[in-house]
């Protein structure tokens, strides 16, 4: 058996990286054409997802090859897909029935809370993947992606946050923190290839 | 920290798989620490002496 027979046969992080083109060519598409039907633009912003199918496919079938850690990261990968099929249902359920102006009911409220619970389950499957991941050295991996990732986010959304209470830069909603965090994620990746040959688990 | 990990692997014809397999760790980890990127934990530098059937100061050398 050699070293090379080992590696992995699908690629993860170019999918990942089209995603959050896509994505972000998506969000310019419903500025630059004022889109303002909120069903339309949700689908758009949707429909780059499809791009993380082969990304889920690849990184089960490189779990598949790992000894110990790949359990973990198969646990990881099917929660996470488990929570975006949850997102982007109640995203799509809370966009079809909530109306611009609708009065709170307990049932909008409801419907306005889950997609961003959902989105906090993100962050829950990451807790739990760093307390099943038994490999030292991947789970120091995956922290110092998380706090390069926390520390873009946070660091953007403060400076954005100051700019925007003086009037110099647009509002932007703040589920796109979230996105940013993932972003930095990504960037902690490169920063662990660059530093110590492998973008871990995660990326 | 400087160590004699890919000399011993060597000596032995494993690959970074098998000794990876042996000590239930990524290649990747086995990787690292081979290339001085990564120092082991010490429950980590046990289970590498007691693959090799050494010492750990045997595999790991202080710098300098």
């Amino acid at each position: 058996m050699t070293d090379q027979a080992q590696k992995p046969t699908g690629r993860i992080v170019p999918w990942f990286l089209a995603y959050l083109a896509v994505t972000a060519g998506m969000a310019v598409l419903i500025n630059t054409f004022d889109i303002q039907d909120r069903l339309l633009a949700t689908g758009l912003l949707v429909a780059p997802l499809v791009l993380l199918v082969p990304m889920f496919r690849n990184s089960l079938a490189r779990a598949a090859r790992r000894g110990g850690s790949g359990a973990a990261q198969r646990k990881y990968l099917i929660r996470m897909a488990v929570l975006s099929l949850f997102y982007l249902v109640s995203l799509f359920a809370a966009e079809s029935i909530i109306a611009d102006g609708d009065r709170l009911t307990p049932v909008t409220l409801i419907l306005a809370l889950v997609p961003g619970l959902a989105v906090a389950g993100y962050f829950w499957a990451m807790g739990r993947y760093l307390i099943d991941l038994e490999d030292e050295f991947l789970k120091m991996l995956m922290v110092r992606q998380s706090l390069i990732g926390t520390a873009i986010t946070l660091s953007a959304a403060s400076v954005w946050g100051f700019l925007e209470n003086f009037g110099l830069v647009v509002h932007v909603d703040a589920y796109w923190w979230p996105i940013g965090f993932f972003f930095g994620i990504g960037v902690g990746a490169l920063a662990n290839y660059f530093q110590y040959g492998t973008t871990g688990d995660c990326a | 920290m400087k160590n004699r990990l890919k000399v011993l692997r060597a000596e032995r014809d494993w690959s970074q798989q098998e000794l990876a397999e042996r000590l239930d760790v990524s290649r990747q980890s086995v990787n690292a620490i081979e290339t001085g990127r990564y120092d082991p934990s010490l429950p980590l530098a046990f289970r590498i002496a007691d693959v090799f059937g050494l010492a750990i100061e045997e595999i790991f050398l202080r710098e300098g």
